[in-house]
């Protein structure tokens, strides 16, 4: 076989592997996504002091709290 | 001057009368999507003449070369109804089957190592033309593959078709090759003067 045609079967089986790794991967980060979205929701709610989705207050809520009372229930 | 070099020469200049003959002929296509996206285009200069210019181009790179010519033209019609997968055209024909009978007539004509290099490289030509699009924002357009495909598969399938039409037709590979940047170029250089002056 010549250059040419190494060059395309290496190419060829790359571009193989890169689409399945690609459709792989989009399924395993959203998986990992939906795991991680509520809890990192959280963190920027308690951190900001206000509900990053509809802005709602988060009432009581000090460094040594773990857990405020608040008035959004996406905190929760 | 020898005779392999006039030939070269003949088949470098068919190419590019080809070339330019395509692009004229996508600009005619795409001017209202190209006006859209703002994308410098041929049509903004010529106007409806854009189809005689093309007919000249493709005249004159037959003469010059039919053997060369003729199959680069058919392979980039056959390229472009790739982007319009169900459409049905005039002729009460969808878009593959106009591919089809394109195809099969280059085949009979030319033979399937030219139909079968010239189609492979123009379609990796359409496919760099997408990703460049992409990268410059105009890849809004539903039909560019990279919205079709993604951008490391169209980048990775651009490169296989070249290979493909490189081990198929070298020569030919090359001559588009050297070719194809040449009319972009040329095309994009005169398709954003020709906006400046509208805009003055």
């Amino acid at each position: 076989m010549s250059v040419e045609g190494w060059a395309l079967l290496l190419v060829v089986a790359f571009l193989i592997g890169y689409i399945m790794g690609h459709r792989l991967g989009v399924i395993e980060g959203y998986r990992h996504g939906a795991v991680f979205s509520p809890i990192e929701l959280r963190r920027r709610t308690l951190e900001r002091g206000r509900c990053v989705i509809c802005g709602a207050p988060v009432r009581g809520v000090t460094q040594s709290e773990a857990v405020g009372d608040t008035g959004c229930r996406n905190a929760d | 001057m020898s005779g392999a070099s006039f030939d070269w020469l003949r088949s470098l200049a068919a190419t590019l009368l080809a070339g330019f003959a395509i692009k004229l002929m996508d600009d005619y296509l795409d001017h209202d999507m190209d006006r859209i996206w703002q994308k410098p285009s041929l049509y903004e200069l010529l106007g409806d003449a854009i189809l005689p210019y093309a007919i000249i181009a493709t005249s004159l790179g037959c003469a010059l070369s039919v053997q060369v010519a003729c199959p680069l033209v058919l392979g980039a019609y056959v390229a472009g109804m790739a982007r319009e997968s169900g459409a049905r055209y005039p002729s009460g024909l969808t878009a593959a089957c106009e591919a089809a009978l394109v195809s099969a007539a280059a085949f009979f004509l030319f033979g399937a190592r030219a139909t079968l290099s010239s189609v492979a490289l123009m379609f990796s030509l359409q496919l760099a033309d997408d990703l460049v699009d992409y990268s410059k924002e105009h890849g809004g357009n539903r039909k560019n593959f990279v919205n079709l495909l993604g951008k490391g598969e169209t980048l990775l399938l651009a490169i296989c078709l070249f290979l493909l039409g490189l081990i198929l037709d070298r020569s030919r590979a090359f001559l588009v090759l050297m070719c194809a940047p040449v009319v972009m170029l040329a095309a994009f250089y005169v398709g954003s003067r020709s906006r400046h002056r509208g805009g003055d």
